[in-house]
């Protein structure tokens, strides 16, 4: 079963971020080892990604990017502040953020011409500007294709459901697509569907009606363990009934297995932590995220919306949208790094684009697509970085100019996954992960 | 594959190239077909868009004017070395001489390598008039080899456009399509792997060719061959039976009349027998009760339901593009359009010259348009969902749908539609395997450039309001323009191109005539190449889980069909019927090939190619969630914005949905209809979808539901073995076996019998069988 070869097989970062973990639980050490089975002696260890979308597209200038010297119609209502990081300030709404920044690499020179909500929410989504022809994959999908999560944990959580944009696994099939969790975390009442036990479902009732399924489901040769005289294994080479097998037994493993239930359970959290993160849709989002990734899931996206702030910018970015924000991911990134897991876990936050630097009419910002930020952490990158710099007006990158396909290669990169792999369409036509970009060298060699 | 791996240079070691070509090679005929086969201008090397190191290659030297211009003029002209030769980088790179990227791909002592060395000795020319390569074509085109031994060597030919022809398989490249099956090597060496069949490609000079090989499995001494094996209801049972023959395979026999109504009642009308319909289907003993049943559900509603929504996915009724506030109606004209052409079997012709040449008017005068467009706005804005849009000849809301689009969009869609055919790499480049340039693609979308879409309305007839829309939110007026609205150039001649039928000829267009109207005739035309073949290939591939040509949706040189006669003798029969649908449907569901069992034999276990066996395939996202709703007997719940009460899933028309099943469809995959592929429905299982039947609360709710089925079959039969019976035919459409009989009653007296029920019933809603057809 589990003797010293497998041990042997694990590599020392894989032990360390294993061990850092805390408490070292048979499972953990189990799929460590799987991992590294599935990785190879020398491959990188396979790590986790936590995606935080802000839909509509965050006005840069009132955020990461603010522009304290220009003139008043530019630099809106916000002051700047100092930040952990030297020389990097941010906007004043982002006091929590403030002092998370030497944990974070912040790329301001972000640029592209899309901007318009869809196909720009698409390009930011997949790292490919989009397509008529060919539908590209979320990185959710594309890590859960690359990747082996554990067994009893939906490999790809999207909290509380994937972006309206999203094109969801794209070619590689909806057999990638993410798990919605299609639910409030922060709701009293919250429980995810197909996951929490239904009323008047106990694990003792699926075990039960499991073990009846698998007396009547004999029609088709079947590979599950379970299924008394199983292991037959696709006599008859039907993918189909393979998959659906293969899903069956995950399926079951999930709702039987306490481990997906606790890590969706957020009243097992310490109350201070849960107020630490903020009693928020989107804190408890982030907090989730984490203890999915904790649990063995390997990429979450947390999903908010409301960026688009046409009119009403300030108030609404100061009052409503950033404070949940702010306190959410400031919270992410201390509690990933107390708990040693940033090493093993890469977070990106971007929107579809900025923001026009000069303010409209109803006090707001309209589309922009020039110029925007992107904020990465964990894994491999550096640890408080400001690459690039928009010009003194925000309008445009003044140097190291880097397009949304760039930042995706360097997420993957960080992801230890090639952003140059080559898969094939549904129609035989080659295509690479991340089509144009490359992962950008100063941040990661 | 990388642009460095070894097996080139394996390759390049081991090949042979013959004497071969005259002491001064061509550019295009030659140097760029070495090119290919050494790799170079593939698409991870120098045929990549961005080039490799400063270098790019046409992809697959596609373009030898562009080859020709990267390898003797950029880098200074260093590539070339006009005195010197052998200094020439584009010697010394590939021989490692000097660090290349892309590894060892030439050794010095090659024929490849002499070629590039005399041909820049000779001064490195290339002369643009250089005839083109019109056809390759290869020989043997069908092989039979035995494992082991047996090989054989394909010879390959060029004719020219000069009618001139000759021998160039010394510099095709060559690609087998299943190494299991058939290896080729780069002398076009062909040697048998396994038992099966397959094809193998053959490139040269821009054309695609293939060539099949089969290799039959040896047949075991005392095999019985029964003597119904190849039993033939016709013409179709006749083309696969010959190929089974030849591979020594002997076909599954005919499923029960139990398994074909369950799968045929899904396939062709997307709907569940009842329990009813199971008891008669099977009281019935005449014995064309088969194609009785097949009559009898295509006279159904639901089969134009069914397929309406399957038109509506090739067509992209797209309801985010439609236009506001009735979106959702709009998509449900679109799906009523194709529903009331499809019950009344409407000639496929007929159907698909409504959808290219469409125009709001559609020839009649336009105030009687504009009286008719003013009653159904006002039914648009309305409640109701009854809508007379149905009645109209022609589809104008594709049009109206891409108003906002490049014409590239109607061009991709059309022929993605219609002709089965993926252009999109022609776009931008040659099309790598297939023969469409970007002049072929530029002169098919300039037949779209000539139709307009206004909101103000080009025939002012009726005394019109002045707000937008005429007042007439939900209608815009598609018509014929007199001048192109967008001009398409010959990235190469740089001239403007003139509207082209794809492979086919120029379409009159100017004032007084829309190009559209040429092209539905040159599309129609019975021996169109693409139209007939495109649709029959993919009712083919809906009722078999694969197409004669795979993927179903891209008829192309690069993919040849695993059997050609039997696709053109289909795609005949169709045009010849005058296009008519059912009578195509009927043709391919009373035939054997259809009615198998999907119970192997020893012969056929690994067939997945030659229809020898049902293959098993997951039912499509609407036929799962009618299938639960039946099941279960609680009608599935839409958004009251998407469609009107009652609607099924099989005839819900809109892509973006709200309401309790907008989850489960979309995790069964029901496309969004973004994109111009047959792969966009998918039929892959899932997590999600596993978790959906195993764990969620709204399926397991409509077990439950007072006044639902298992209540009302819990108060009727208080027998369990009665009870057991009918919870079988109502969720799988067929009775237990003894052994499940007996396994499910003792389930149900272990415990209280309504929760063992419901457990009973779940279990059968996660029986892999019923996500299935099989």
């Amino acid at each position: 079963m589990f003797g010293c070869d497998e041990y042997r097989r694990l590599s020392r970062r894989q032990f360390l971020t294993v061990g850092a973990a805390g408490v070292l639980t048979l499972p953990q050490v189990l799929q460590a080892a799987e991992r590294g089975r599935a990785s190879g002696r020398s491959s990188p260890p396979e790590m986790n990604a936590i995606f935080l979308w802000l839909g509509g597209g965050p006005a840069h200038l009132d955020l990461f990017d603010p522009k304290p010297e220009a003139v008043a119609e530019v630099r809106g209502e916000f002051r700047t502040i100092p930040t952990s990081l030297p020389g990097c300030r941010v906007s004043e709404v982002l006091p929590h953020t403030a002092r998370q920044m030497h944990r974070v690499t912040l790329i301001r020179s972000v640029t592209h011409n899309i901007g318009s909500h869809a196909p720009g929410s698409l390009y930011l989504l997949t790292g490919n500007r989009p397509l008529p022809s060919l539908k590209y994959p979320t990185y959710g999908a594309v890590v859960t294709k690359e990747t082996k999560a554990a067994p009893d944990v939906p490999p790809f959580v999207a909290v509380p459901f994937e972006p309206g944009e999203s094109p969801g696994a794209g070619y590689l099939g909806v057999a990638y697509n993410s798990f919605s969790v299609n639910a409030d975390p922060q709701a009293a009442n919250f429980s995810v569907r197909a996951i929490s036990l239904p009323d008047g479902t106990t694990v003792e009732r699926v075990g039960r009606r499991t073990s009846l399924l698998h007396r009547l489901d004999r029609t088709f040769p079947s590979s599950s363990p379970l299924a008394p005289g199983g292991r037959g294994a696709g006599g008859e080479g039907d993918e189909t009934l393979a998959g659906l097998d293969r899903f069956q037994q995950q399926a079951y493993d999930i709702v039987r297995s306490p481990r997906a239930r606790r890590a969706f359970d957020l009243g097992l959290e310490r109350a201070s932590l849960r107020q630490r993160y903020g009693r928020t849709t989107f804190g408890q989002s982030c907090l989730l995220a984490r203890r999915l990734v904790e649990a063995g899931c390997r990429f979450v996206t947390v999903n908010t919306t409301g960026w688009d702030t046409h009119g009403q910018n300030f108030k609404l970015l100061n009052e409503k949208l950033v404070p949940p924000v702010d306190q959410g991911l400031s919270a992410l990134l201390e509690d990933l790094e107390v708990r040693g897991l940033l090493a093993s876990t890469v977070v990106l936050l971007v929107g579809e684009f900025g923001r026009t630097p000069k303010i409209n009419k109803s006090a707001g910002r309209d589309h922009w697509p020039y110029s925007m930020f992107a904020l990465l952490a964990g894994g491999r990158l550096p640890r408080g970085m400001v690459y690039g710099a928009t010009d003194a007006g925000g309008e445009r990158p003044k140097d190291q100019p880097v397009l949304p396909d760039d930042v995706a290669a360097t997420f993957y990169k960080a992801l230890n996954l090639d952003p140059k792999k080559e898969y094939r369409s549904p129609t035989g036509r080659p295509i690479q992960i991340i089509h144009d970009g490359k992962p950008i060298p100063e941040i990661l060699s | 594959m990388s642009c460095s791996d070894g097996t080139a240079a394996e390759a390049v070691a081991r090949s042979s190239l013959p004497p071969g070509p005259s002491a001064s090679p061509q550019f295009a005929r030659h140097v760029v077909a070495v090119l290919d086969r050494l790799g170079c201008n593939a698409g991870a090397c120098h045929g990549s868009f961005r080039g490799q190191n400063g270098f790019r290659l046409s992809l697959f030297g596609g373009d030898p004017a562009l080859d020709y211009e990267g390898i003797t003029r950029d880098a200074l002209g260093r590539r070339i070395n006009r005195t010197d030769p052998e200094r020439s980088l584009l010697l010394l790179k590939p021989t490692g001489a000097v660090p290349h990227g892309g590894g060892l791909r030439l050794r010095q002592v090659s024929a490849e390598y002499r070629l590039l060395r005399d041909w820049i000795a000779a001064g490195a020319h290339y002369d643009p008039a250089e005839p083109a390569v019109r056809r390759i074509e290869i020989a043997p085109a069908e092989t039979v080899l035995a494992v082991g031994t047996d090989r054989t060597r394909l010879r390959v030919t060029a004719t020219y456009e000069d009618g001139r022809s000759s021998e160039v398989t010394s510099l095709s490249r060559f690609e087998p399509l299943d190494e299991e099956v058939a290896l080729i090597d780069r002398d076009g060496r062909v040697s048998a792997r396994g038992a099966g069949d397959t094809a193998l490609l053959v490139r040269y000079a821009g054309q695609v060719a293939a060539a099949h090989v089969l290799v039959p499995r040896a047949r075991q001494p005392g095999e019985m061959i029964p003597g119904s094996a190849y039993a033939s209801a016709g013409f179709l049972d006749d083309e696969i039976n010959a190929k089974l023959k030849k591979l020594n395979m002997t076909p599954s026999g005919d499923c029960s009349d139990v398994e074909f109504l369950r799968r045929v009642s899904l396939d062709l009308i997307g709907t569940l027998p009842t329990p009813a319909e199971v008891r008669s289907f099977v009281a019935d003993r005449r014995p064309d009760r088969r194609a009785r049943k097949i009559d009898e559900l295509l006279g159904r509603p639901e089969y134009a339901a069914f397929w309406a929504t399957k038109f509506s996915d090739w067509t992209g009724n797209d309801t985010r593009y439609l236009a506001n506030p009735y979106r959702p109606k709009q998509s449900k004209q679109w799906h009523d359009w194709f529903r009331a052409k499809l019950a009344r079997n409407v000639p496929y012709r007929e159907i698909a010259t409504g959808v290219v040449t469409a125009t709001s008017c559609e020839g009649r005068p336009p105030q009687e348009w504009q009286a008719w467009a003013k009653a159904e706005d006002a039914r648009l804005k309305g409640k109701g969902w009854d809508f007379e849009y149905g009645k109209r000849k022609t589809l104008d809301l594709l049009y109206i749908k891409a108003r906002n689009l490049d014409p590239d969009h109607l061009a991709l869609q059309m022929a993605y539609c219609f002709l089965g055919v993926k252009i999109e790499c022609a776009q931008c480049h040659k099309h790598p395997t297939d023969r469409w340039t970007q002049a072929d693609f530029g002169a098919f979308v300039s037949a779209f450039t000539y139709v307009g879409v206004s909101k103000e309305f080009a025939h002012k007839a009726l005394p019109l309001s002045e707000a937008a829309n005429n007042g007439m939110t939900g209608i815009n007026e598609v018509f014929h323009l007199a001048e192109p609205r967008k001009r398409y150039t010959d990235p190469r001649s740089g001239r403007e191109l003139r509207p082209k039928a794809l492979g086919g000829p120029e379409l009159p267009a100017d004032r007084d005539h829309d190009p559209r109207v040429a092209l539905a005739k040159w599309m129609t035309t019975t021996d169109n190449p693409f139209f007939a073949r495109a649709l029959v290939n993919r009712l083919w591939a809906h009722y078999f889980g694969r197409g004669l040509v795979e993927p179903a949706d891209a008829l192309s040189a690069a993919n040849p069909p695993s059997h050609p006669a039997l696709l053109d003798g289909l795609a005949r029969r169709f045009a010849a019927s005058g296009y008519d649908l059912k009578a195509l449907h009927r043709m391919i569901l009373n035939s054997h090939a259809y009615q198998r069992s999907r119970q192997a034999n020893e012969t056929n276990r690994a067939d997945r190619r030659n229809f020898s066996r049902a293959l098993v395939r997951r039912l499509g996202a609407e036929q799962v969630i009618d299938a639960v709703a039946q099941a279960t007997g609680v009608p599935a719940q839409f958004g009251p914005g998407d469609a009107p009460p009652g609607t099924r899933a099989i005839e819900l028309a809109p892509s973006r949905l709200t309401g309790p099943e907008a989850y489960p469809l979309t995790i069964f995959g029901r496309p969004q209809r973004q994109q111009n592929c047959d792969c966009e429905r998918s039929a892959q299982p899932s997590l999600p979808q596993t978790l959906y039947l195993f764990n969620d609360a709204e399926l397991l709710d409509k077990v439950r539901k007072p006044g639902g089925r298992l209540g009302k079959l819990l108060a009727e039969f208080p027998d369990d073995t009665r009870l057991v019976e009918e919870m079988y035919l109502w969720v799988l459409a067929r009775w237990p076996g003894k052994e499940e009989r007996g396994q499910a009653v003792k389930y149900l007296k272990e415990g209280a019998r309504r929760e063992r029920a419901e457990d009973l019933f779940w279990a059968l809603l996660n029986h892999r069988e019923f996500l299935v057809n099989y």
